[in-house]
């Protein structure tokens, strides 16, 4: 007698590729589909739990399975678009140090003497010209400006966020992000140019930790305008 | 267009929007259904409209992220999608009506197969526990274990986990409909 496996029981890769396929192939329409919502529970800027309540409406709906499989496509294509520019983890940095200084010892130091130079020339002149050290990237900085000073430290509980610019906008959204660049919070529709940062998503991070916050104002045409990334630190 | 970061840099305004323009058609062509085949460039073409009227709007483009155009042209194809299918089930309407039935691009007989099965997997997904159903959507998405892991916020180990027996009772679940995968 034959003994029946667990394996027997579940769907083999071919038989998963048959129900991608019959999946993809359907077309039956669904509910309308929130694209904002689902592009961000694939780029992973939702919360876990409202990741999943995705993810729900995805098994349910045909239509939010095939915007799921676009966004999909979408963000892998967009990564890829974004990935030369993107910024080496340290220990890629410093595995790439090791292999480009490995037997060139007067070279490096050399080479090491004159990056030292030249950035202490860029960061004199940056100081000179009275450049914010709190501005990150993104760019139309002299729209969308920091309320908060740059050097406070925010307290947990009252961790709020203030700035001014763009007179037009119709509301904002905040996105907020740990130093590695991890977005762990957002909010739209603010009607306010000011937004407490809740304590509850702030539990994770240590004291002293920075913290990266980013606003997007909505225009009333539709258009979005985004300010650049200010920092501020958690007392 | 110019995209501030990517294999664009360095290269012309319209080398970015070329490289848009290849993503939106690919992955269209993955993950549109065959009766959409002949809507593709259309699609595209909306998606695109939408990137360089933003463009336009936007003196500060060069501002734009690729991550950020490409979200807004995956937006447009949705609000396109939506439109398309709303067309169609209109057109349905009127077909019904009519005594000259038209042919749907693709092989009919096939999209009735693949329309039967997806029905019956959306069934039995919804008679799954509720984190195998997660897990096992998000493989039949296309993620891998690590992916869909992450994305739900769980280990790997358990991930896998749910989504073996979570296929399990799948299979179970469509052999009662008279479906094997």
């Amino acid at each position: 007698m034959s003994e029946r496996r667990p394996e027997d029981d579940s769907i083999d890769d071919a038989g998963v590729e048959r129900l991608r396929t019959a999946l993809r192939e359907d077309a039956a329409s669904g509910e309308p589909v929130d694209a904002d919502l689902v592009w961000r529970a694939v780029m992973k800027e939702l919360p876990a739990d409202e990741r999943r309540a995705v993810i729900e409406r995805v098994a349910a709906d045909p239509a939010w399975a095939q915007a799921w499989r676009l966004a999909m496509e979408m963000s892998r294509a967009a990564t890829e678009a974004e990935a030369p520019a993107k910024v080496l983890s340290l220990t890629d940095r410093k595995a790439q140090g090791k292999r480009f200084w490995s037997g060139r010892p007067v070279w490096a130091a050399m080479a090491a003497m004159w990056v030292v130079l030249v950035g202490a020339v860029v960061v004199l002149r940056q100081q000179q010209q009275g450049a914010d050290p709190e501005r990150i990237r993104g760019g139309a900085a002299e729209a969308i400006t920091s309320e908060v000073p740059e050097a406070t430290a925010l307290p947990r509980d009252r961790f709020v966020l203030r700035w001014s610019g763009v007179p037009q906008a119709t509301h904002w959204s905040v996105q907020v992000s740990s130093e590695d660049l991890k977005v762990f919070h957002r909010v739209e529709r603010l009607e306010q140019r000011e937004y407490t940062v809740p304590a509850s998503v702030l539990t994770e991070l240590p004291s002293g930790a920075r913290v990266l916050w980013q606003v997007e104002a909505r225009l009333p045409d539709g258009g979005v305008r985004r300010g650049s990334t200010f920092v501020n630190r958690l007392q | 267009m110019e995209l501030r970061h990517g294999h664009s840099a360095g290269a012309s305004p319209d080398a970015g929007l070329e490289t848009l323009r290849r993503d939106l058609e690919k992955a269209l062509a993955r993950v549109c259904p065959p009766s959409l085949a002949d809507r593709r460039d259309d699609l595209v073409q909306v998606a695109m409209m939408r990137v360089v009227e933003l463009r336009k709007r936007d003196p500060g483009h060069a501002d734009l992220s690729s991550a950020y155009l490409y979200r807004v042209a995956y937006t447009a194809l949705i609000d396109e999608l939506r439109r398309v299918n709303a067309r169609k089930e209109v057109a349905l309407e009127e077909v019904e009506q009519s005594p000259v039935q038209p042919v749907a691009p693709g092989d009919p007989e096939r999209s009735a197969g693949a329309a039967q099965i997806a029905r019956a997997v959306r069934d039995c997904l919804q008679g799954l526990v509720q984190d195998r159903r997660l897990a096992v959507t998000l493989h039949l998405q296309g993620h891998t274990i690590p992916e869909a892991a992450e994305l739900l916020g769980w280990e790997s180990k358990r991930t896998e986990n749910l989504i073996y027996r979570g296929l399990s009772a799948l299979r179970a679940c469509l052999s009662t409909k008279g479906i094997t995968p």
